[in-house]
């Protein structure tokens, strides 16, 4: 497993893209299509974290773990602010005005959409982001 | 994110190089408003150097075609990186923005639209 500590900070997000890149090739995933899908997942995540939910958070950073478990990759973001919406937005968004659809959580359904399965659960005390992308 | 403008007759065209992400969009946002206000309201995008965009760099191109189409103004897209393509068609964008293989051809289209506008004048 690997884990990087993240802070709510903008100018982090090309770091974050880096361990994103450099920890999938280490696992073996050499496709650079799914290494975009993942970076694409991880960095929407990171974006909502650092914007919708800066002003709550309780620690000035988030923490990215990335494990592989056979020809998966399993990516788990927790972070320690107010939990949004995730389950609300469904697949699906092309029935909405392209406005609206970037307005409504456009960044959560393209984790959904680049991703093979992604849940997300809010503690009292967290909120843990969970997805998977086989390579 | 670097981007380099240039001009071809009346088209301004930006080559983007690099991350479009939540952090980078704001400099190529405030690039373009720049060059609208200045008046200038053809635009190609030629993204053969960009490596990666976020939805937060679509909110930007999608701000700049409506606020083009409000003052008869147009963007175009070239030289999309297969990524970046898939990007722009999960949000739908492939069906509303013209993209085009190569910047000569969206250069193309701009030219033939301001031949036809001077054969309708004449006429």
């Amino acid at each position: 497993m690997s884990e990087f500590k993240a802070k709510l900070d903008m100018c982090w997000l090309s770091k974050i893209a880096d361990f994103i890149e450099e920890t999938a090739k280490a696992m073996g995933c050499k496709d650079s299509n799914i290494i975009y899908d993942l970076k694409l997942a991880v960095d929407e995540a990171s974006t909502n974290i650092m914007t919708h939910g800066k002003k709550s958070q309780r620690k000035d950073y988030f923490m990215i773990h990335m494990t592989k478990v056979g020809k998966e990759i399993e990516v788990e973001i927790t972070d320690f602010g107010k939990s949004y919406p995730f389950d609300q937005v469904k697949l699906p968004l092309e029935n909405l005005p392209l406005e609206e659809k970037l307005k409504n959580g456009f960044g959560i359904g393209l984790i959904k959409s680049v991703t093979e399965k992604a849940e997300y659960k809010s503690f009292p005390d967290k909120n843990v982001l969970r997805f998977y992308k086989y390579f | 994110m670097d981007i380099q403008t240039k001009k071809a007759g009346e088209v301004i065209v930006l080559e983007i190089g690099g991350r479009i992400d939540a952090f980078t969009c704001e400099k190529l946002e405030s690039e373009l408003h720049s060059i609208m206000n200045a008046g200038k309201l053809k635009f190609i995008v030629n993204f053969e150097k960009a490596n990666y965009i976020s939805s937060s760099g679509l909110r930007v191109f999608l701000g700049a075609y409506k606020k083009l189409s409000e003052n008869k103004g147009q963007i175009k897209f070239s030289n999309m990186p297969d990524p970046v393509l898939k990007v722009f068609a999960l949000a739908g964008f492939d069906k509303i923005f013209e993209i085009y293989s190569t910047e000569k051809e969206a250069l193309e289209e701009f030219n033939e639209k301001v031949a036809e506008s001077k054969k309708q004048n004449y006429a």
